[in-house]
């Protein structure tokens, strides 16, 4: 119980420094940069690789079952209810804690190990204004964008995979897609990525800065790091789809 | 890697804004496929209830999207009120005496709209006029005065086509129509009679069976007949051969070519029941005594043939001691 005020309290601070982030814009903007190109741009090819073969693997499952029985059309509502809904932003989250979320806890708790954090307060500089803020700016943004890219590269996966087992005209193929698809869609998809960017950012964060004095508590921190971020991923995902579609 | 952080910034603004860039064109391509920039019209329906129909329910006409539902309420007595609307480029379409049919789809359980359009040359219908569904008895009398055509989906057609054959299978009283229950009905007589016919045939096979028994019961007899008269003959020092036809010339010869022709005929009877032991496995076992019957008689007289004086012919056979002995029970 103790942990977890501990971490309401730390997310508040962190959404506190959030407000005057602008001020200590120029170190902290190298770091947001480097912390986006990082967790965006070089998961990038991997996402990509993950959509591809996630969309064309519905489209073949989806044509082998639906055409059986004629509704080869509902592959559109799958593509739309499986990928955008759902896949692309908890594929990108998993990813995302796999690769960055690792990576900044273990980085967060070696500082601490060595002393870092200690020099930053020393040197009058908040740890969470410098460090965590531009870590949850950069992961948030990643992780938006991720999720577009995931996105893109899965529908046009839909198209590839489909083509070579019954050629379909492109136009035809979006026009039909884009008429399931709502604004609704796309919102839900979006808002997902960035809850779940933020949730990826601050567990991480936090369970790095958790790391008191040895070496060896880091590689514990990461795992529970990960652990923590898959549950709030997957509670995250269940309640937000529970408030928009269902209610 | 110096590439990367010599540019981070330009990379991750490409990386970015390409993304910002695809997202705002994917929401207008949205906006355009669902017609959201496209000038609309409003009209009225109703309907009995509500299944198969959401916000997001398109209206068709000759398959193409031509509106769709915004709105819909219960209204105070229990009907579905529904707001459509019509897209500006098929706003001529909606004419007077038109109406609206709704569908769904029973795999799915999603419902569709078909806009059903009056007689050709019907005057435009204002905007917020009311068209009626086929569920409302103004959309049923304009269907039945065929004013409109209905014209379902791929299912509806389906059980459409298999409602016209059961209909045509009903139908007898027309001779154009229940060509396929006149087949049947043919079918079912042809097979009565054949029914019919299979039944007497079993009663004539019966009767075969009863006077081809009957038969060899008779010939058994005669032949045994025979046998005994054959024995008399046996006897070498027969006084009464030698007074009464002591040349043989008189009795015993004729009496050998009688039986001559009698082992003929014999064995022409014998190819006769071996034809109907082949026709009718019934009555093989009947045919079975004969035949056996037959080969002793034929025995006997081959032995009365070889002996001219009639002695020492044929040995008994041990199942002669019974020949004359019912196996089976008189009320078998």
């Amino acid at each position: 119980m103790n942990g977890f005020l501990e971490f309401i309290h730390f997310t508040a601070e962190t959404w506190r420094r959030l407000l005057t982030y602008t001020r200590q814009r120029q170190a902290s903007f190298t770091v947001l940069l480097r912390q986006i190109m990082f967790t965006g741009y070089e998961a990038l090819g991997l996402i990509s690789f993950l959509a591809l073969t996630i969309g064309g693997l519905i489209i073949l499952q989806g044509n082998n079952i639906l055409g059986n029985f004629g509704q080869g059309d509902l592959i559109y509502v799958i593509l739309v209810t499986v990928v955008v809904r759902e896949l692309s932003s908890i594929l990108t989250a998993l990813i995302v804690i796999a690769r960055s979320g690792t990576a900044i806890s273990t980085e967060l708790g070696n500082m601490v190990v060595n002393q870092e954090i200690d020099l930053l307060l020393s040197f009058g500089i908040s740890p969470v204004s410098y460090l965590v803020v531009s870590r949850l700016v950069g992961v948030v943004v990643a992780t938006f964008t991720l999720t577009i890219y995931f996105n893109l590269v899965a529908l046009l996966g839909g198209w590839l995979f489909s083509s070579f087992f019954s050629p379909i005209n492109f136009n035809f193929f979006f026009s039909r897609l884009f008429a399931e698809l709502s604004f609704l869609d796309i919102l839900i998809s979006v808002f997902k990525s960035m809850v779940f960017g933020i949730g990826i950012a601050l567990i991480s964060c936090y369970q790095g800065l958790k790391v008191n004095i040895a070496s060896t508590e880091v590689p514990q921190r990461t795992i529970r790091a990960v652990v923590l971020s898959i549950v709030f991923v997957l509670f995250a995902d269940i309640l937000i789809t529970l408030m928009f579609y269902i209610s | 890697m110096k590439f990367k952080f010599r540019h981070t910034d330009k990379i991750v603004g490409i990386f970015f804004f390409g993304a910002l860039i695809i997202l705002l064109g994917g929401i207008v391509l949205v906006a355009l496929s669902q017609k959201m920039l496209v000038k609309k019209y409003s009209f009225q329906t109703r309907f009995q209830d509500a299944g198969g129909i959401s916000q997001t329910t398109n209206l068709y006409f000759k398959g193409f999207e031509i509106g769709r539902i915004k709105k819909f309420r219960l209204n105070q007595d229990n009907l579905i009120d529904v707001e459509l609307v019509v897209y500006e480029d098929y706003r001529e379409k909606i004419i007077a005496q038109s109406a609206i049919n709704k569908s769904s789809n029973p795999i799915t359980g999603r419902g569709s709209l078909e806009f059903l359009q009056g007689p050709p040359g019907g005057e435009l219908l204002p905007e917020d006029s009311y068209i009626p569904s086929l569920d409302m008895p103004e959309g049923k009398q304009l269907l039945l005065e065929n004013k409109i055509v209905r014209s379902g989906d791929v299912i509806s057609s389906i059980l459409k086509n298999i409602d016209d054959i059961l209909s045509n299978l009903k139908k007898d009283n027309n001779p154009d129509q229940g060509a396929i229950f006149r087949i049947l009905f043919n079918l079912a007589n042809a097979t009565e009679t054949l029914n019919s016919d299979l039944l007497t045939l079993q009663d004539l096979m019966v009767n075969l069976d009863n006077r081809v028994e009957q038969t060899t019961v008779r010939l058994d007899d005669a032949l045994s007949e025979t046998t005994t008269l054959i024995r008399n003959y046996q006897d070498p020092a027969g006084l009464a051969v030698n007074l009464i036809d002591p040349g043989k010339t008189e009795l015993i010869q004729p009496l050998h070519n009688v039986l001559l022709k009698l082992d003929d005929n014999l064995a022409e009877l014998h190819g006769l029941l071996l034809f109907l032991n082949q026709e009718s496995p019934e009555i093989s076992g009947v045919l079975y005594e004969s035949r056996s019957s037959l080969q002793t008689v034929q025995k006997t007289l081959q032995g009365i043939n070889n002996h001219p004086l009639i002695r020492r012919g044929i040995s008994r056979d041990s199942r002669d001691i019974n020949r004359n002995i019912k196996i089976r029970p008189e009320d078998f």
